[in-house]
């Protein structure tokens, strides 16, 4: 079977949510409608080729320009902001969006938000309308010819045979469209099916946001993937093209930029909080995880109600070979996967990089090469997973290595125990002599640096006793057919929300949207009528908002005991200030009765 | 008739210190408002004739005492029948104590933050912060949440 067939066997079926404007394309084409344009350090970009003129060939001739220059190209002029609106209103008809993101979350997150989207006029961004221009010269290549491409290759690595795919869309429009993080010209995403060397599947990763490592995979007889036979089927999210497993909404906090240090307090702050005053929360501790206090919420629609793409469906995939990982050979027809190191769009010049277009299905935008094309084993952690094929050998093969380290370490033991023995009988034999007191210091500094070792070796042998335990155990296993738990990998797998979250009311949606404005609002009002009272006035404010939120999220419980774990903080603060020595005074009183006591126990016992 | 059903598990220790603290509690607001009365016979007996001669009115000292030994009355009966709850297991208990603590806490800071405060106050400030750690340690609230009543399936 050669790798074209074999790519084509386990090739992924591709479900959208209704809405999607946009499909896995062929890069060629997109490359002939876009102009090859450069930036240089601080100097406005230069076009270096017109639009139509621009062709694969072209692409990858080589270029040179100082360090610093962004090579990108551009696929749009944007529209005016009337064709714009025409084109959206036409087109968003067909999504319906779920209870808003905003309802989903805390007053706190909303905030953030808020700010979020101050950064984004602040930070380079992609031009209003551009996804619709993109969608408009999409839509019209597609009435052309209609084609759905994807772009593959096959690795050979570490026992694995990986079958890379790539998908390639002219535009990330999931901001704009879909009320998300971003968007940017162009999209790459990605996935991979492992095969051992007798061609059984054995894992599937798919590429989502910047995730990498263990969390990215699933075993193949994972329930959560779902396959239509050898055919693994993705939900590919709404505008951003992310790659799920199940169908269903994602929750996604995306970390305001530069929010790093507070929310390391924080960390911090809830550790304590929690571990050493070991103090709890009346909400379950899973259900209220979130990563970080500056987060922004968004949700990637993934629901899988739109366009099949894929083996048996109205729509079917056109496959195209990419090159092998050292080919670097020009006349390859996907060369510029090698040769082209720019942005596939725009350059927004976004220093977080969330806007810019990304780089091609090898490179990082830095112009380094992905993990996943040098090392596709190891972007899903499978880099430490033998493959079944192999696993018998590699453990009998680990319990002899073990095996010799011991009888090593043995070895090691007898004759350390020797020397130690005769150093000890040395440094006795100087013990009642007067004059021999340095030379007896060192000796028996030596003689426990000595005992020490023999006793790092005695513990290392113990540990590889169990280790081989272990071995036995799982080889008895294996033979057995039973492996592990099939998501004993996962750390924090990403689940679509639950549908009670999606089914919150119209009025919690509605507060969702005006909440944060009557804080301000209120706040304002405070400081304009009763300015001197404006400490008492930006509290009730605040208590009224959050509990009006609380009753809304249905957590009044949860706000109360937060409230008043607060006052209890600060009223013990308060009296820490005000009777700082008399309590340092019964301190030292109770910690002198404890010892006494203590003691005095010990005598009695 | 089915009969509601309870979780059972065992009673952490760290609730003898809860019920210590909630009950001290009850007994020093009991004790305020025994000194309050006490304190308050000597107005009795300038505020008897006047009601009985229809002279009475309210002076700020009169209102002083009402308004105060009133509260630590008040105060003192619910931290003695919150007490009780919390003794039996009763997970309502657990919030009527939370609330019970805000409304102290609430009352005592602004009383130390328009520096009206004295030691009692204080007092009352510290009891009510031990206690509100000790209701929020996890082992408690473990206690309390499994102590709800759920009906059988």
């Amino acid at each position: 079977m050669n790798d074209l067939d074999l790519l084509r066997r386990f090739e992924p079926v591709i479900y959208y949510t209704q809405g999607e404007h946009f499909f896995p394309t062929n890069v060629d084409r997109y490359i002939r409608d876009c102009s090859l344009w450069e930036t240089r350090p601080d100097q406005p970009a230069t076009r270096l080729i017109a639009e139509g003129e621009l062709t694969p060939q072209k692409l990858i001739e080589p270029r040179t320009a100082p360090h610093g220059t962004v090579q990108y190209l551009r696929y749009v002029e944007q529209l005016t902001p009337l064709e714009a609106a025409k084109f959206l209103a036409r087109h968003q008809r067909k999504f319906h969006r779920s209870r808003g993101r905003l309802a989903r979350v805390g007053l706190a997150s909303r905030i953030v938000d808020a700010l979020f989207s101050i950064t984004l006029f602040l930070r380079g961004r992609v031009p209003g309308g551009t996804a619709a221009a993109a969608a408009a010269i999409y839509e019209e290549a597609q009435a052309e010819k209609e084609e759905y491409v994807y772009y593959a290759r096959l690795v050979r690595q570490n026992g694995y045979i990986c079958l890379h795919y790539f998908y390639f869309y002219a535009m990330n429009d999931w901001r704009s469209s879909f009320y998300g993080v971003n968007d940017h010209e162009s999209d790459w995403e990605q996935v991979i099916v492992y095969l051992t060397e007798d061609f059984t599947p054995q894992w599937v990763a798919y590429a989502s946001h910047d995730f990498s490592g263990d969390d990215l995979r699933r075993r193949w007889d994972d329930t959560e993937l779902k396959r239509d036979g050898d055919h693994p089927i993705i939900f590919a999210g709404a505008g951003s093209h992310a790659s799920y497993f199940s169908a269903g909404e994602y929750m996604h906090e995306v970390e305001l930029p530069f929010s790093g240090p507070v929310t390391r307090v924080w960390r911090a702050m809830q550790k304590f909080w929690r571990d050493t005053l070991r103090q709890g929360q009346l909400v379950e501790e899973e259900q209220k995880r979130s990563s970080g206090v500056l987060v922004v919420p968004f949700v990637d629609y993934a629901r899988g109600d739109g366009m099949q793409i894929g083996h048996g469906r109205e729509k079917i995939w056109q496959a195209r070979l990419l090159p092998d990982v050292y080919d670097t050979s020009p006349d390859h027809l996907q060369s510029w996967a090698h040769h082209y190191r720019g942005l596939w769009g725009l350059y927004a010049r976004d220093p977080i990089a969330g806007e810019n277009a990304p780089a091609g299905p090898k490179y990082n935008r830095n112009g380094s090469v992905r993990g996943s094309w040098i090392d596709p084993v190891r972007w899903a952690g499978l880099d430490k997973v033998t493959p079944p094929l192999a696993a018998e050998a590699s453990i009998q093969k680990r319990i002899d290595e073990i095996r010799a380290r011991q009888q090593k370490a043995q070895a090691e033991i007898e004759s350390k125990t020797l020397e130690l023995r005769g150093m000890g009988l040395e440094a006795e034999s100087m013990f009642d002599m007067p004059y021999f007191k340095p030379i007896y210091s060192t000796h028996i500094k030596k003689v426990d640096e000595l005992s020490d070792e023999i006793a790092e070796l005695q513990k290392q042998i113990a540990i590889d006793h169990s280790l081989l335990e272990s071995l036995d155990a799982y080889s008895d296993r294996l033979a057995r057919g039973v492996r592990l738990p099939v998501r004993g990998h996962l750390k924090a797998a990403h689940h679509p929300t639950s549908e009670t979250t999606e089914q919150l009311g119209r009025l919690a949606e509605a507060w969702a949207a005006i909440s944060l404005g009557l804080l301000i609002l209120g706040l304002v009002l405070v400081l304009l009528i009763a300015p001197q009272l404006w400490a008492n006035g930006i509290v009730s404010v605040v208590s009224a908002i959050s509990f009006l939120e609380a009753l809304f999220r249905r957590e009044a419980k949860v706000l109360i005991q937060r409230a008043v774990s607060i006052l209890g903080i600060v009223a013990t603060l308060v009296l820490i200030y005000e009777f700082a020595l008399p309590l340092l005074v019964l301190g030292i009183i109770a910690l002198g009765i404890f010892i006494m006591v203590d003691n005095l126990r010990e005598l009695a016992g | 008739m089915k009969r509601r059903q309870r979780t059972v598990i065992k009673r952490p220790r760290i609730l003898l210190i809860l019920f210590m603290l909630v009950f001290g509690q009850a007994a020093m607001f009991l004790t305020y408002c025994a000194l309050y009365l006490i304190h308050g016979s000597a107005l009795a007996d300038s505020v008897i004739p006047e009601i009985y001669f229809g002279t009475f009115h309210f002076s700020q000292e009169t209102m002083t005492f009402m308004l105060f030994t009133s509260t630590w009355l008040v105060l003192g009966l619910a931290s003695t029948i919150i007490g009780v709850g919390l003794r039996r297991g009763r997970s309502w208990a657990w919030t009527a104590a939370i609330i019970l603590q805000g409304a102290i806490l609430i009352l005592g800071l602004e009383a130390y933050f328009t520096r009206n405060t004295d030691n009692l106050f204080n007092v009352a400030l510290g009891l009510a912060s031990a206690i509100v750690l000790t209701l929020n340690q996890r082992e408690v609230l473990v206690f309390y949440r499994a102590n709800r009543a759920t009906l059988p399936e």
